[in-house]
């Protein structure tokens, strides 16, 4: 925005803002030992309000923080981040009972949150479209409502495209907080943290809310945890201070691995609500660290504990990584001995210690970050992700010299998480595949000419405007969908397992002119490294479809046979497609992930979800399988299972 | 048919469990005979149904079978499990039937006693939970949100209340402790009690446990309400509506608003805020508004207050005198189930006391909890441990009460639950209106001609087992 009423010497406009916020929550202000630590400064990117006046509400580009609280039939005043009080002192200080510094606090953690996805994946970020079925349309920003619930609660609600949070008194018979005193979801930096990245993942993966196997929820979950996880290592002062009282060793019960502490006490689990790291023992109240156990993920179904797992793991990997980098610091702290003296680490070893993990811990996150361009745009598993994982570090650091791959596959491997039909567990073959060789030519022959190719793809770098870039990607989305189905496309469309002939299975959901529906889902550009360290830029293309899923097999064996018309109603959605990564340069196809439409086993397996782990929960009794219908807040009940 | 079934005895000794079809809902009638006494005697285990049309006429048809078996001495003992329309509608529904029929004694538990501070503050506090909920779902019904449709049928259970007054389904607790019969009021104790006019026959009480578990969060049994997440909701939801509060209720409430009065702008002033205007009353974006959202937790909290309704079940393991047991958990859920694990009854001139796994072992009748839900059957510290070869389930729910479940968008019973009662008790599983079921392979002739020999099942009526027994020698 060109500021137009200086006069010479004109100022740029600062790059960021800084803002004040609680580090974790305000229960730890109560303490003497964390009190210190815990308002930390966050630079968030400048900006200003949507008519380019002041920052106010805030109202931004991404996110419009609206203060309404119907439970107590009111509202409150929207901050102004301009004021000039509040510039001066980088916003309004930490306080319980101003309702004008929850407001900051929402949008500078939420804010922190995007900046750290649009730097790991080097492009501007969408939240998924509203409207349905090829009505779409582009929302600018995601709401958040600060006091929307009455409940120990908060949740994305992807209908409406807003955060609600909740607030709710301590009961009396808890010890940690102030009896009647007021608990504030949107005062906690890792609920934050969390309910964006469902949004944002949402953005990425608008299938991912469908729970079509186990692992899909539980992603979802276990995702927005990692952000929330490994964004507490960008605070230096909490990192320098756990550093020095664990005396370096990050595996020991530290603030760093737990999550949503005041939460987690007003709620009754004795500590913070989830710990990577470990659990406090419900009967004798002492921490103890989580033994990894393969067999864990096999009787773990509901999505949080599920997602633990994967977090655990991912939590692994970074440690075995910090360790690794700090190993020569403590040789030379300790003189080769690995022995640390008594009392306390010097200063700068502390400095040294914390800047590895923070290093560590942000090229973790964006590993995982840049992993979702790499997953199937449908029915996610958590072998999948790690294969994405894998094959987005390969393609970002070509030599892993850092042992990243490895530790990471190491720590998948202890909790049990194996990749499907894959023959050994190391990198390469970890990594996706491209189409077979014998097909290389063809594909050659019938991807479009380069110039097209490069047409598709949308301006995204982080200075273009947000609208303009999403209608374009749409426009390629339309050009590609109508090149799928000319002759070339539907060739090469059945290469990578799409069903796109009239003599497709009649249960795939066909169009006016009874040819199935295919939808492009996305097409984004992603960065990766090339082998003499030259940015290059991918295009990502999603597509996806759908058939009518029938929990009988007879059933959807007679639609399938075609003596079945009309065709009864679906018992469930059942969706599959693919994630093709193309070199623009080269026009080959580098990956292709797909989850075949036609695939009659992994209906099956779909169908197996459905039925045979048959959920008795109360909530199930009364109000149904939730898996059988689709929900309009998947995640109201996903935070607060009965 | 009714008469002749009326007149004819049991083979003295033994008792004939009957399970009547009242609907979604339960009603067991128990003969007991045996040859100290010169008559039968009858006990009733709850008479209920959800309320529907069918449901009632179900009833009537019911209690019209009750009066004229049990005739003329009538019911020795009413056995009432807790306040919920499907155990006790039976009594006001087909109340003029009922008032007829003389009743000896009335056993509930002790949390339905009138007198009891502890069980008074937790009527309270399910009065305060029950009148939040429906100013809850009155509110979702304003707002056209979908969970209000799934709140009315789980309100339904506990009945309308009358003028702000006891619900239903208290109401007909209220009636039956009119008659004039003497109550007892049961909880766990160290022995077990005798049933009276039986000999020999021994009934442990199981639950409704007394050590404030079954208290819901936020509620205090000195101070009645107090502060508590529930409790803000409860409120605000009874604000929201503009329902009435007392005092104490109004003072809470102000506490539970997060902010000072100040800072906060009322609906109007915000229509009038040109932020607000802008960015929320905006007719663009109106579909984001978020209006009902906050009480969409009521569903949450209205499955809370049935689970806890259904854990203060009077739960009962009747010991016949050959100490085989009959077990009939009212709807007791997981909780209560765990209750059960800390209990103990010493045996005179025994070094051991008898445990939960003792009666679960010996058990020959498993009455199944909560219409067959999941929740109201543990696998591990429950029917595993029902060993007994004997073992007969009766569960009080079968097609047409499914249907009307699923009427309500419910999941009763649960199926593969049936399948393993099916598998622990030897395929001997009955549903009210089923005729027997049929002969799992795996089973010889001779044990299912045994089991078919002793059931009797009038269709749409009642299924019934009869259970022999040999009386220990005065």
């Amino acid at each position: 925005m060109p500021d137009v009423s200086a006069p010479p010497p004109r100022r740029r406009r600062p790059p960021f803002r800084g803002l004040r916020v609680y580090g974790f929550d305000p229960s730890l202000n109560w303490k003497l030992e964390t009190a210190l630590i815990n308002q930390i400064v966050l630079q968030v990117p400048w900006e200003t309000g949507p008519d380019g006046g002041d920052l106010i509400g805030p109202v931004g580009e991404y996110l419009e923080v609206i203060d309404y609280d119907p439970g107590s039939g009111c509202f409150y005043e929207p901050v102004n981040l301009d004021d000039h009080f509040l510039l001066a002192q980088n916003g309004l200080e930490p306080s319980e009972s101003d309702p004008q510094f929850h407001q900051q606090m929402v949008y500078a953690v939420a804010m922190t949150t995007i900046r750290n996805f649009e730097r790991a994946l080097g492009r501007r970020i969408f939240w998924s479209e509203c409207g349905k079925d090829q009505d779409y349309r582009f929302v600018r920003r995601l709401r958040l409502y600060p006091h929307a619930l009455r409940q120990a609660n908060a949740y994305y609600n992807p209908e409406k495209k807003c955060i609600l949070f909740g607030y709710f008194p301590a009961s009396a018979k808890d010890p940690g907080n102030l009896p009647g005193g007021t608990v504030f979801t949107c005062l906690s930096h890792d609920i934050i943290a969390h309910e964006t990245t469902h949004a944002l993942l949402d953005g990425l993966h608008r299938r991912f809310i469908e729970p079509t196997n186990q692992d899909v929820h539980a992603l979802h979950e276990a995702f927005a945890d990692i952000v929330a996880l490994f964004q507490h290592f960008s605070f230096p002062a909490v990192l320098r201070h756990q550093i020095a009282r664990t005396k370096g060793d990050l595996a020991s019960q530290n603030l760093l691995g737990q999550l949503a502490q005041q939460f987690g006490q007003a709620t009754g689990t004795y500590g913070a609500l989830r710990d990577a790291l470990g659990k406090v023992d419900p009967q004798t109240r002492k921490w103890k660290p989580h033994e990894p156990d393969p067999n864990e993920l096999k009787t773990a179904t509901e999505p949080h504990k599920r997602g633990a797992i994967l977090v655990a793991a991912v939590f692994d990997a970074f440690l075995a990584i910090y360790k690794s980098r700090v190993a020569d610091l403590l040789r030379i702290a300790t003189s080769g001995t690995g022995v640390m003296p008594a009392g306390d680490l010097h200063p700068d070893l502390v400095e040294r210690m914390a800047k590895e993990a923070s290093m560590s811990a942000s090229h973790i996150l964006s590993m995982c970050i840049r992993a979702l361009d790499y997953c199937p745009p449908v029915d996610v598993t958590f072998g999948d992700y790690l294969r994405a994982l894998v094959t987005a570090d390969i393609d970002l650091v070509p030599d892993d010299d850092r042992r990243y791959r490895i530790a990471m596959i190491e720590a998948f491997r202890r909790r049990g998480i194996f990749p499907e039909g894959v023959r050994s567990l190391s990198s390469e073959r970890l990594c996706w595949e491209g189409p077979p060789g014998d097909m290389l030519a063809d594909f050659e022959r019938l991807m479009p000419a380069v110039q097209e190719l490069q047409a598709l793809r949308p301006d995204w770098s982080l200075t273009s405007d947000r609208e303009k870039a999403w209608k374009q990607m749409q426009q390629s989305a339309r050009a590609l969908h109508r090149w799928l189905l000319c002759e070339d496309g539907k060739t090469l469309g059945r290469c990578v397992g799409l069903a796109l002939d009239a003599d497709a299975p009649p249960s795939i959901e066909r169009g006016a002119n009874g040819l199935p529906l295919v939808e492009i889902h996305s097409v984004r550009p992603a960065r990766r490294m090339g082998p003499d360290g030259q940015a290059i830029t991918d295009l990502v293309i999603e597509i996806t479809q759908r058939r009518r899923g029938y929990v009988n097999p007879a059933r959807q064996e007679a639609v399938d046979s075609e003596t079945l018309s009309p065709l009864p109603r679906a018992d469930f959605q059942f969706r599959g497609g693919c994630t093709m990564l193309i070199d623009l340069e080269t026009r080959q196809i580098r990956y292709c992930i797909g989850k075949r439409i036609t695939s009659e086993s992994r209906l099956e397996a779909h169908r197996r979800f459905l039925t045979k782990q048959r959920d008795g929960s109360l909530h199930a009794t009364y109000f149904g399988d939730p898996r059988m219908r689709s929900e309009a807040e998947p995640f109201a009940l996903l935070h607060r299972p009965l | 048919m009714s008469r002749k079934t009326a007149k004819k005895s049991p083979p003295a000794p033994g008792v004939r469990v009957r399970m009547y079809n009242p609907g979604l809902g339960d009603c067991f009638l128990l003969t007991f005979e045996t040859s100290g006494a010169k008559r039968p005697r009858h006990v009733l285990i709850d008479c209920g149904a959800l309320a529907t049309a069918a449901n009632d006429e179900r009833l009537l048809r019911v209690a019209r079978h009750l009066a004229e078996t049990t005739r003329p001495e009538g019911i020795d003992l009413v056995i009432l499990t807790h306040p919920s329309l499907a155990s006790v509608a039976g009594f006001l529904r087909a109340g003029e039937i009922l008032a007829e029929v003389p009743i000896g004694e009335v056993w509930a538990a002790w949390t339905e006693d009138p007198h009891d501070p502890a069980a008074r503050a937790l009527e309270r506090q399910r009065a305060a939970a029950l009148a939040g909920l429906r100013a809850a779902a009155a509110h979702l019904h304003a707002a056209a949100h979908p969970s209000a449709e799934l709140l009315d049928p789980l309100l339904g259970i506990f009945g309308d209340p009358q003028e702000g007054g006891p619900t239903e389904a208290r109401r007909a607790f209220e009636t039956v402790f009119r008659s004039g019969a003497a109550k007892r009021f049961q909880a766990p104790g160290d022995r077990p009690c005798p049933l009276p006019g039986v000999p020999g026959v021994h009934v442990y009480v199981l639950g409704p446990p007394r050590n404030g578990e079954l208290e819901r969060p936020g509620h205090d049994r000195e101070e009645g309400l107090v502060l508590g997440e529930e409790t803000a909701f409860f409120l605000a939801a009874l604000c929201a509506q503009g329902q009435a509060m007392d005092g104490s209720e109004k003072d809470l409430r102000d506490r539970c608003f997060p902010f000072e009065r100040s800072l906060r702008l009322s609906v109007e002033e915000a229509r009038a805020h040109s932020f607000f205007r802008q960015h929320y009353f905006d007719s663009e974006t109106s579909w984001r508004t978020v209006e009902s959202e906050w009480t969409g937790c009521a569903s949450r909290l209205a499955l809370a207050l049935d689970r806890d309704v259904n854990d203060a079940s009077l739960a009962l393991a009747f010991e016949l005198p050959d100490g085989r047991v009959l077990l009939f958990p009212g709807n007791a859920q997981e909780a209560q189930w765990r209750s059960w694990q800390r209990l103990s009854w010493p045996q005179e001139g025994e070094p051991d006391p008898v445990t939960l796994s003792d009666l679960l072992h010996r058990t020959v009748l498993y009455k199944a909890s909560h219409h067959g839900s999941q929740a109201g059957t543990p696998w591990e510290d429950g029917l595993a441990r029902m060993t007994h070869p004997d073992l007969v389930v009766m569960v009080p729910v079968d097609e047409a009460g499914s249907r009307e479940g699923h009427a309500r968008g419910w999941d009763f019973p649960f199926e593969p639950l049936l399948e393993r009662f099916e598998e622990v008790a030897r395929g001997r599983v009955l549903l009210p209106d089923c005729c027997l079921p049929d002969r799992p392979d795996r089973i010889s002739r001779e044990e299912w001609k045994a089991f078919e020999d002793r059931s009797k099942c009038e269709p749409g009526l009642y299924v019934e087992v009869t259970i022999p027994f040999e009386e220990k020698p005065p």
